[in-house]
């Protein structure tokens, strides 16, 4: 029996590391090394819809801007479709589509699809082609009818969607995203994920940074969490959670919660970790612990005096497994806890 | 499969450096940069800025220039009417560049593996034309209030010389424009490049009458060899005796040419090294 | 009495911020100082190069002239798009909703603009001095400041007219650009208005810089003291003053009928 063999990685990066050199201080100003990516390797299959997840300022950005070839990493490797990101631009730049998030970017005085035209003849989109091309792309993301407005007439929404066709044009293998749905309203939001799914229903591999944790786990096939530079878990949404899976987690309401009494609770030999969530006039605990625990009560005489309001028993979710992982990896001493890494 | 995802099946031939690519884009994409990123595109600003403000120029310096020194007015006239055209050289090659940092597209453009001469360089063709046009249009204004007389042989000549003079200009604006990305203000030098070639390049004064250094820095400064050529045209001189002049002219203006996008070429390694272009 | 005083420090309030914050700008720092100076250098070299064309105070009437060319680009620069900027910060709102004053607020900036504008002639004066060797005196001394003063203040009031009649042109800084030259030309400050043509003069006779230049010229330069001079730019100002706030009450009311005054 023939075993196929695996096929080459759309994307591959290898212990990619990135500092910036900067300085503080304005009249004696020394030099600060801040390392935004600290060593961060993964592959992502042909075909797969991949996230990149994280907080601001987890390297999110910094990650993407390497492998899309706009910035060179400080040590390690990256590979797209087979092409070296830092010696092999020109054949990087020609297999990927980059699309981002916000109100920049685009050519305001002129039209939609001004600002197409232009990015076809960027992208050397065969002449003959490029009206279907552009025609075809601007009912894709909706803008068919709009298309001959200036941009800077633009909703924001809209923007997104146009960056969303340019990124399109000379239909890319690969497609990067960086943060696409920020400041989009919820309809807004849903749509651009419906186009992404569409994109890699047609064949395409996406890479997506987002810091919103529920559109990783809808849209993701695998997920790669990362935290302050570093991949901090790797793999489905199924796996993520499964990593919190057997445990229980307790939200207790509490008014005004001291310290030590959450400490009192940490100290608990069954409990595995407390993170705290602040409200306007009250905070949540979430304190997990291993599944059937009947610890409820234990914790409440730990509690003490403090006020307590609502208390829940539930089963956790990827926002508890991404959220504990977050606060167990944001300490910066080097000696963070890291979640076991679910490799694929 | 949806319908968008069976669309977005059909494939895309796409040979980005290619010949014809590049042409396309040097052409067809310089056009469009040209209204994208010119502030003075519009006729409700382009036409205070670049047809009115010329006109007085000349008109202020011919005054001004045959009070104090007895000379012709029309020494003065030929020289600004040459010189308005720095306007749009240097000012709109600086914003065709400058600006991409305004509208945050610099990412997206260098994420594309487009020939960076074809994208830049399509820049100068859409401004040498504006340029052309306004010293055209500030010898018109030389010919009606002041009576200069451009004879119909030494048109084509003071044509060549015009272009010579208009490409430097636009070169050096180049190179204002890549100094821009990094220095805070791009326009402040600019303004200040258009005001220093009202006083060197024998625009106004004659170069006879500068001291020895300025002189000198006008040598290697556009304008200075096609506006000689241009003079000497309006008084008759044929290619023969001018070509030389103008050939210099070329010269300067492919010497400040290079220089920019050899600018270009390093800005964007420091910024790929450096992340230098996320710096507004 | 009272609402007069606070009307005056709320002027002297604004002036005073104008002008600092003109200090902090890299482009009134080129349009106040190295223009002129630029232009100085121009007039100087042109005059050398024609020997006594323009008589024996040549280089200080260059000087002269080609700093009052600079107190009149910043002036139309800082007042011409004074209302606009306001707009385009957002703060337009907030200062015609304040209880004081709003044209005193702009007669204040105005006031600044076209202050901060004499650092041109400080500039062209040294400029010629050290590098030209042009000789410094005056011939009524003590009539200088107050020749400044009723200069700065007749600019001050005709950049406040400008204000407010810009502010309906959305490209207005354009307006400035097309100004520039033709105020220097008309006004008569570097080209005597005798060699100009003779239709000019009525239209240089309602411009306060003609009178201004006259009453600075005069003061250093002059043969007689420059009182007529003075006087009509006190008397220019005024006018302006009172025509600026009836169109500013016009534009504002418009605005707040067209619900623009927050619109960029």
């Amino acid at each position: 029996m023939t075993i196929s063999p695996e096929p080459t990685p759309a994307i591959e990066a290898l212990d990619l590391v990135r500092t910036y050199r900067t300085h503080t201080g304005v009249i004696r100003r020394r030099p600060l090394n801040v390392e935004a990516v600290k060593g961060v390797s993964f592959q992502v299959r042909p075909g797969e819809l991949f996230g990149l997840l994280g907080p601001n300022g987890a390297g999110k950005t910094t990650t993407i801007k390497m492998l899309i070839t706009l910035l060179l990493p400080t040590s390690g490797t990256a590979r797209v479709m087979g092409h070296d990101v830092v010696n092999e631009t020109t054949e990087v730049r020609k297999r990927i589509g980059y699309v981002f998030g916000g109100d920049r970017g685009l050519y305001d005085r002129v039209s939609a699809l001004d600002n197409l035209r232009y990015f076809a003849e960027l992208y050397g989109v065969d002449p003959g082609e490029q009206k279907q091309r552009i025609a075809a792309l601007l009912d894709l993301v909706g803008l068919t009818g709009r298309e001959n407005e200036k941009v800077e007439g633009y909703s924001r929404g809209m923007r997104q969607r146009l960056h969303v066709a340019r990124g399109l044009l000379h239909d890319p293998e690969v497609v990067f995203l960086d943060e696409p749905s920020i400041g989009l309203d919820p309809v807004g939001a849903r749509e651009l994920r419906g186009t992404i799914r569409d994109m890699v229903d047609a064949g395409k591999t996406v890479l997506l940074t987002t810091h919103y944790m529920f559109e990783a786990d809808a849209l993701c096939d695998r997920i790669a969490v990362i935290n302050d530079g570093r991949i901090v878990a790797l793999g489905t949404g199924a796996d993520l959670k499964g990593a919190v899976a057997n445990r229980t987690i307790v939200e207790i309401e509490t008014f005004g919660v001291a310290p030590e009494a959450v400490d009192a609770l940490r100290a608990d030999p069954e409990v595995i970790a407390v993170n705290m969530e602040e409200r306007d006039q009250s905070q949540i605990l979430l304190v997990q612990s291993e599944r059937g625990t009947h610890i409820t009560p234990r914790l409440l005489s730990r509690l003490g005096e403090t006020r307590v309001g609502k208390v829940v028993g539930r089963e956790p979710t990827l926002e508890d497994a991404y959220v504990h992982l977050i606060a167990t990896t944001s300490e910066t001493d080097g000696t963070a806890a890291r979640a076991a890494a679910v490799s694929v | 499969m949806t319908a968008a995802a069976e669309a977005l099946r059909q494939p895309t031939s796409a040979q980005p450096g290619s010949l014809r690519a590049n042409l396309r884009l040097f052409w067809l994409g310089g056009l469009i940069s040209y209204r994208a990123l010119f502030n003075w595109a519009r006729p409700s600003i382009y036409i205070p800025t670049l047809i009115g403000a010329p006109t007085f120029q000349i008109l202020f310096f011919a005054a001004l220039g045959s009070y104090a020194t007895g000379i012709d007015a029309e020494f003065f006239a030929i020289g600004n009417a040459v010189q308005v055209s720095a306007m749009s050289g240097i000012y709109g090659m600086t914003m065709a560049i400058a600006n991409e940092r305004w509208f945050g597209t610099l990412h997206a453009l260098l994420a594309t593996p487009a020939s960076r001469w074809a994208i830049f360089g399509g820049r100068f063709i859409p401004f040498i034309a504006n340029g052309l046009l306004v010293s055209v249009y500030g010898f018109a204004i030389s010919w009606i209030f002041l009576g200069v007389e451009l004879r119909a042989e030494a048109l084509g000549v003071v044509a060549l010389g015009l272009l010579a003079t208009v490409f430097s200009c636009s070169a050096i604006g180049a190179v204002q424009g890549g100094l821009s990305m990094r220095l805070r203000d791009g326009l402040f030098g600019a303004n200040l490049l258009v005001f220093l070639f009202l006083l060197f390049c024998g625009v106004n004064i004659p170069l006879e009458v500068l001291p020895g250094w300025m002189q000198a820095v006008s040598q290697v400064l556009p304008f200075t060899h096609g506006l000689q050529a241009v003079r000497a045209a309006v008084d008759g001189a044929g290619l023969d005796q001018v070509g030389g002049l103008i050939a210099i002219e070329f010269g300067i203006g492919a010497f400040y040419a290079v220089l920019a996008f050899g600018l270009f070429s390093f800005l964007e390694r420091s910024a790929r090294q450096n992340a230098t272009l996320d710096v507004r | 009495m009272d609402g007069l005083r606070r009307n005056a420090r709320l002027v002297w309030r604004v002036w005073v911020f104008t002008m600092r914050s003109f200090l902090a700008s890299e482009f009134f720092i080129l349009t106040a100082i190295l223009q002129p100076v630029i232009f100085a250098s121009i007039a100087f070299f042109l005059f050398q190069a024609g020997g006594d064309a323009a008589g024996e105070h040549t280089l200080l009437w260059a000087a002269l002239g080609t700093g009052m060319m600079g107190v009149w680009s910043t002036t139309l620069f800082g007042c011409g798009g004074a209302i606009q900027w306001h707009r385009w910060e957002g703060t337009l709102e907030l200062l015609v909703a304040a209880p004081s004053r709003y044209d005193m607020v702009l007669l204040g900036q105005t006031l600044g603009a076209s202050t901060f504008g004499f650092y041109s002639i400080v500039a062209t004066i040294a400029w010629g001095m050290v590098l030209f060797g042009m000789p410094l005196n005056a011939d009524f001394p003590l009539l200088l400041p107050v020749a400044l003063a009723v200069a700065i203040l007749s600019l001050g009031c005709l950049g406040m007219l400008l204000a407010t009649s810009f502010v309906l042109y959305r490209h207005a800084n354009a307006l400035s650009n097309l100004l520039e030259y033709p105020i220097w030309i008309v006004t008569g400050m570097i080209v005597p208005l005798a060699v100009l043509p003779g239709w000019l003069g009525p239209i240089s006779w309602v411009l306060s810089p003609t009178w201004a230049m006259e009453a600075i010229r005069g003061s250093a330069i002059g043969s007689e003291p420059p009182w007529l001079a003075m006087v009509l730019c006190v008397a220019l100002a005024v006018v302006y003053y009172l025509i600026a706030r009836r169109v500013l009450r016009f534009v504002l009311d418009k605005a707040r009928r067209d619900a623009t005054l927050a619109l960029a």
